[in-house]
């Protein structure tokens, strides 16, 4: 009875998971090009916060039943510093601009549960600024699959590494939004 | 059970292979030159290269796999976007014509290879980890204008590797490219 105890332990040790921290955001160079080409006005970015109405809160993620912490400090910081990124890499930030871009997020989802399948989900309100007058007033959603397995060391590499692609591709969505372009321009 | 238990925990205990990224930290390549060169860049990685995922040892008897192409592509796109003022992602094979016909000025081929080791016997993730990068250029009519080799090594401690498993390579990817960026936005070869 002892043996199979220890069994059990060790089986739940490689199939849980610890705390972990989510990788830095890195820029999705796709977009890159495309936003250098626009001849778009610099732009600063303001804040990203949460919406307290909504029930789940999302700066907590698990996985595989150990905390998955952002790098930022929490993850409204972590699309605050994405946004930053990507226009920075663009040549569009400029903290001293007329045109402010800011975010609500609304919903922030990471699963890496599932056995064949991981899923993550984000969605987030972006407003756009032009001197005190708003100018674009959008949500925007994305997500993103990714092959998963049942053994943990599998499992919560793969989890924890696809989280920022989804963050990757809600921006990828914004930027591409003609509406959104126009409010730069 | 308790044969399906024993078969189960032999699965977790026999050596696998563990995913890690090796994509380094985009921010960490930066250039103080804010000017960038006017003109359009391209660079080509073939699509089985970008496809290809590469074994290499870890620690405790696994191995660790990864995409060396499609993971150090965004580095590459970073440090060339760094330096130019466009870049273009060429998916068929560098002519003068398509060079000419698409107005991109320089095309780059990168080669990459990567090695790892791990001191650890209990934890599969590498502490060290060595990317090769070389990197030619050519012009529109295929002359060879800039070729480099940059070794970056990167190694990272039992500690760091339990909050970012592929630190170790993030290091080296990071060395390599960082290097590679600091030679481009000084050469002469592409300022007319």
């Amino acid at each position: 009875m002892k043996k199979l105890a220890v069994l059990t332990f060790m089986l739940l040790f490689f199939v849980l998971g610890c705390s972990t921290v989510a990788p830095l955001y890195n820029t999705d160079f796709n977009n890159i090009s495309h936003l250098r080409g626009e001849k778009l006005n610099s732009v600063k970015v303001g804040s990203v916060k949460k919406d307290l109405q909504e029930k789940e809160n999302v700066d907590y993620l698990t996985l595989r039943g150990g905390k998955y912490e952002s790098p930022n400090g929490s993850f409204t910081a972590y699309l605050e510093d994405a946004l930053k990124q990507e226009l920075d890499d663009a040549r569009l930030l400029d903290s001293s601009s007329k045109i402010e871009v800011s975010a609500v997020l609304l919903k922030n989802m990471l699963d890496g549960s599932g056995i064949s399948i991981g899923i993550a989900e984000i969605e987030a309100r972006f407003l756009v600024n032009k001197e005190g007058t708003l100018t674009y007033d959008k949500i925007m959603t994305a997500s993103h699959t990714w092959e998963s397995s049942f053994a943990g060391a599998i499992a919560i590499p793969r989890a924890h590494q696809n989280y920022p692609i989804v963050v990757q591709k809600l921006l990828g969505k914004l930027f591409t939004d003609p509406e959104f372009m126009a409010a730069l321009r | 059970m308790r044969k399906l238990i024993l078969a189960l925990c032999s699965i977790m205990l026999i050596g696998c292979a563990h995913p890690i990224v090796i994509t380094p930290e985009l921010r960490t390549l930066k250039t103080t030159e804010r000017n960038y060169i006017q003109a359009t860049v391209g660079y080509y990685i073939s699509s089985s290269d970008r496809d290809n995922y590469v074994y290499s040892a870890g620690g405790g008897g696994d191995r660790v796999y990864y995409y060396p192409y499609k993971e150090l592509e965004p580095a590459l796109q970073k440090v060339l976007f760094s330096v130019f003022k466009d870049v273009k992602r060429l998916d068929l094979a560098i002519t003068p014509e398509y060079l000419r016909s698409n107005d991109i000025k320089y095309a780059f081929l990168p080669e990459i290879t990567t090695e790892s080791y791990s001191a650890g016997v209990m934890s599969w993730m590498p502490t060290s980890f060595t990317v090769n990068l070389t990197c030619k250029a050519f012009t529109q009519n295929g002359k060879l204008i800039w070729q480099r080799k940059y070794i970056g090594v990167g190694t990272a401690t039992f500690s760091e590797l339990t909050k970012d498993f592929g630190l170790a390579a993030k290091r080296a990817s990071q060395k390599a490219f960082s290097d590679m960026l600091n030679d481009l936005s000084q050469a002469k070869e592409f300022r007319d």
